[in-house]
C-alpha cells in the first residue's frame, strides 16, 4: 500500500489495461486515422485525382457525388473556381501534417534541452528559464503569430517560426519537472562522483531517461499545432492562397454557405478526425508508457 | 510578502521590456522598416517623416529608446490609412465590442464547466462523466473556427433562426456567444473536474460528511468553494484562450471588435495598429498574470518560499 502510493500508482488504478494492443479500439482507429493522413501527406501528388490547383471554370460549385448533380469525377465536389475539394484535402494533409513535424522537432529539442538544464543545474539558471518558461506558456501563440505575419508577410515558415516561439514551454516545463527528479537518483549521483562531466550526465545519463514523456508530449502536441496552423491559415496570417491548407479551406467557403456548404465542411472534419487521432494516440501512450503524466 | 510581490512586478517589467524588445528587432529584420510603414499613397515626404519619426538614420540603442520612450508615454503610434487616428483611440473605441461578446462567452462557459465539471467528479466513472468527458475531447478536437462556421450553415442559412453575422440586438448575440463559450468549455471543464476529483479525495471533505452535513451542502459550499482555486490559478491561461477565442470569433461573425481590428490592419498592411494591439494584450496578460502570482502567493504561503 504504502509503495504504491509513493509511487504514485494508487491515482492510476482506475486505468483499464487492456489486454491486448491489437484489440484496443482507443489504439486502433486513431492509429489507422493517423496512417491514412500520412499517406495522404506522403503521396499526395500521385493520390489526388487532380493537382490541388487545376482551375476548371466549367465544373464550378460541383456538390459531392451522393447529391442530386453530382458527379464521381468530383468525389467531395469543387470550389468557386472549380478545384476539386478531395485533391485540395489531400494536399492539404501534406502542409498539415509537415507543419506538425517541423514544429515539434524544433520546439521538441529547444524545450528538451533548456528543461535538462533548468532541471539539472536549478539555482537561478533554473529560476531564470522557468520565468520565462510561465510567462511563455501565458502567451496567446496567436498575437505572435499576427505579429509575424504583419511584418515577415503569412507562408509556410512564417506559420512554422511562430507556433515554434512559444511551443517550446510545455517541453520545458515537463522535461524539467523531470530531470529535477533524475538529479536526485543514485546512478546520476554516482555518475557525479566518478567525476562525470555535468554535460555528459545530462546527454548521456538524464536525456535517455525522459525519452517516454518526451514521446507522449510529441503524440499530444501534434493535434495542438495542426488546430494552430489551421486557425492561422484560416485568418489568413498562415499558409497563404492558393496552397492547400485545411484552414484556409474552411475559409474559402465561408462566404458561399448558402450555395455551397460542402466547402467549408470537409476540410473541418479532416481536422477534427486527425486532431482526435493525435490526441487519443498521446493518451494511450501516456497509459502505456507512463501513466504517472495524467495531468499533462 | 513584500519581497515576493516586489520580485514578481520586476520580472513583469522584464517580460514586458523583453517583448517590446521582440517587436521592435522583428520590425526591423523584416527588411526596410519603412515598408511596414508607408502605404501606396505614401509620399516621399511622408517616407522621410516615417523615417524621421523611427529614428531610422540613429543607432539602434538609439531607435529602441525612441520606441519604448513613446510607449511608456501611452503613444502606441498612428494608423496609416484614412485620417491617420491613434493607434490606442481606436482600440479604445473597439474594446466594449469585443467585452460584449467575450464577457458573456466567459461566464457561460464558466456556468457550464461549473455544472459539468462537478458532476463528473461526482459521478466519476459513470455515464455521465463520460459524456462529460466526451464533450471536452470534442471540444478539443474540433477548431472553433469550423464550428461557428457550422453553426452559421445550420441557425442561420438553413433554419434562419439567428443572424449569421453583426452586431445588433439580443439574436445577434446568440450564435457568437454560444460558439465561443463552446470554444472556451473544454479546458475549463478540465481545471473544474481535476480539481473537483482532488477536492473530493481530501480529509476535510470526509470529515464533513462523518459531521452528517448533507452531500449537497459538502459538494456545493465545501468542495466547490476549495476547487475553485485551480482554475483561478488558471486565470492567465484562460485569458490566452479568450485572446484566441475573440479573435476567431469576431473574424467569423463579422463582429466590429478589437480582433476585428487587427485582422483588418493585417489585411489592409497598417502596421502599427497590429502593433500596438500586440503590445496591449501583451501588458494585459503579465499584468493578469502578476495578479494571478500574487493572489496564490496570498493563498498558498508555500509558493512565496518555493518560486523565488
Amino acid at each position: 500500500m504504502a509503495t504504491t502510493k509513493l509511487m504514485g500508482l494508487d491515482k492510476v488504478s482506475g486505468v483499464k489495461r487492456p489486454k491486448s494492443i491489437f484489440l484496443n479500439l482507443t489504439f486502433i482507429i486513431p492509429a489507422v486515422v493517423l496512417l491514412v493522413a500520412m499517406i495522404m501527406a506522403i503521396f499526395a501528388p500521385l493520390l489526388a485525382p487532380y493537382p490541388y490547383d487545376q482551375i476548371a471554370l466549367t465544373d464550378r460549385l460541383m456538390p459531392p457525388a451522393f447529391m442530386e448533380g453530382g458527379s464521381t469525377a468530383h468525389i467531395l465536389g469543387t470550389d468557386l473556381v472549380g478545384r476539386d475539394i478531395l485533391s485540395r484535402l489531400i494536399y492539404g494533409a501534406q502542409i498539415s501534417l509537415s507543419v506538425a513535424l517541423m514544429v515539434i522537432v524544433i520546439t521538441a529539442g529547444v524545450g528538451t534541452a533548456l528543461g535538462i538544464v533548468a532541471g539539472y543545474l536549478g539555482g537561478r539558471t533554473d529560476g531564470f528559464l522557468m520565468r520565462v518558461t510561465d510567462i511563455s506558456l501565458a502567451f496567446p501563440a496567436i498575437l505572435i503569430a499576427l505579429l509575424f505575419a504583419a511584418t515577415i508577410g503569412p507562408g509556410y515558415w512564417t506559420v512554422v517560426i511562430a507556433i515554434s516561439m512559444l511551443g517550446w514551454a510545455p517541453y520545458a516545463r515537463l522535461i524539467r519537472g523531470e530531470a529535477l527528479k533524475l538529479r536526485e537518483t543514485d546512478f546520476v549521483a554516482q555518475a557525479r562522483i566518478i567525476g562525470t562531466s555535468p554535460v555528459r550526465i545530462m546527454v548521456r545519463h538524464i536525456f535517455p531517461n525522459i525519452i517516454n514523456p518526451l514521446i507522449i508530449m510529441s503524440t499530444l502536441a501534434v493535434g495542438m499545432v495542426i488546430l494552430t496552423e489551421a486557425v492561422l491559415s484560416y485568418l489568413g496570417a498562415g499558409i497563404p492562397p492558393p496552397a492547400a491548407s485545411w484552414g484556409n479551406m474552411v475559409n474559402d467557403g465561408r462566404s458561399l454557405l448558402d450555395v455551397a456548404w460542402w466547402i467549408s465542411t470537409f476540410p473541418g472534419v479532416a481536422i477534427g478526425l486527425v486532431v482526435m487521432a493525435g490526441n487519443f494516440m498521446g493518451d494511450w501512450l501516456r497509459d502505456k508508457l507512463d501513466p504517472r503524466l495524467r495531468q499533462i | 510578502m513584500t519581497r515576493f510581490i516586489i520580485v514578481r512586478l520586476l520580472q513583469s517589467f522584464v517580460a514586458l521590456i523583453g517583448i517590446s524588445v521582440l517587436i521592435f528587432l522583428l520590425v526591423r529584420a523584416s527588411g526596410d522598416p519603412t515598408m511596414l510603414y508607408r502605404t501606396s499613397m505614401s509620399t516621399e515626404e511622408d517616407i522621410a517623416r516615417i523615417r524621421a519619426n523611427l529614428g531610422l538614420d540613429k543607432p539602434l540603442p538609439e531607435q529602441y529608446w525612441i520606441f519604448i520612450t513613446d510607449l511608456a508615454q501611452g503613444d502606441l503610434g498612428e494608423s496609416l490609412l484614412g485620417q491617420r487616428r491613434p493607434v490606442t483611440e481606436m482600440i479604445w473605441e473597439r474594446l466594449d465590442n469585443s467585452l460584449l461578446l467575450a464577457v458573456p462567452a466567459f461566464l457561460l462557459s464558466m456556468i457550464v464547466a461549473l455544472l459539468l465539471g462537478v458532476l463528473g467528479a461526482v459521478k466519476r466513472d459513470t455515464w455521465m462523466d463520460n459524456g462529460v468527458k466526451f464533450v471536452a475531447i470534442l471540444g478539443q478536437a474540433l477548431p472553433g473556427f469550423w464550428l461557428a462556421i457550422m453553426c452559421i450553415l445550420l441557425f442561420s442559412v438553413y433554419w434562419q433562426i439567428f443572424p449569421p453575422s453583426h452586431m445588433g440586438d439580443f439574436s445577434h448575440y446568440v450564435l457568437p456567444v454560444s460558439t465561443m463559450a463552446f470554444f472556451l468549455l473544454p479546458g475549463m471543464l478540465r481545471l473544474v473536474r481535476s480539481s473537483m476529483l482532488d477536492v473530493l479525495d481530501s480529509e476535510y471533505i470526509k470529515m464533513a460528511r462523518i459531521k452528517g452535513l448533507p452531500e449537497r451542502i459538502v459538494i456545493w459550499k465545501h468542495a466547490l468553494r476549495n476547487a475553485l482555486i485551480a482554475p483561478l490559478t488558471a486565470a492567465g491561461m484562460i485569458l490566452a484562450m479568450l485572446v484566441t477565442g475573440t479573435v476567431v470569433t469576431e473574424q467569423v461573425f463579422a463582429w466590429p471588435g478589437v480582433g476585428m481590428l487587427m485582422l483588418d490592419a493585417l489585411f489592409s498592411r497598417d502596421f502599427p495598429v497590429v502593433q500596438g494591439i500586440v503590445l496591449m494584450v501583451a501588458a494585459m496578460v503579465l499584468l493578469v498574470n502578476l495578479l494571478v502570482d500574487i493572489l496564490y502567493a496570498y493563498i498558498e504561503p508555500q509558493i512565496r518560499y518555493q518560486q523565488m
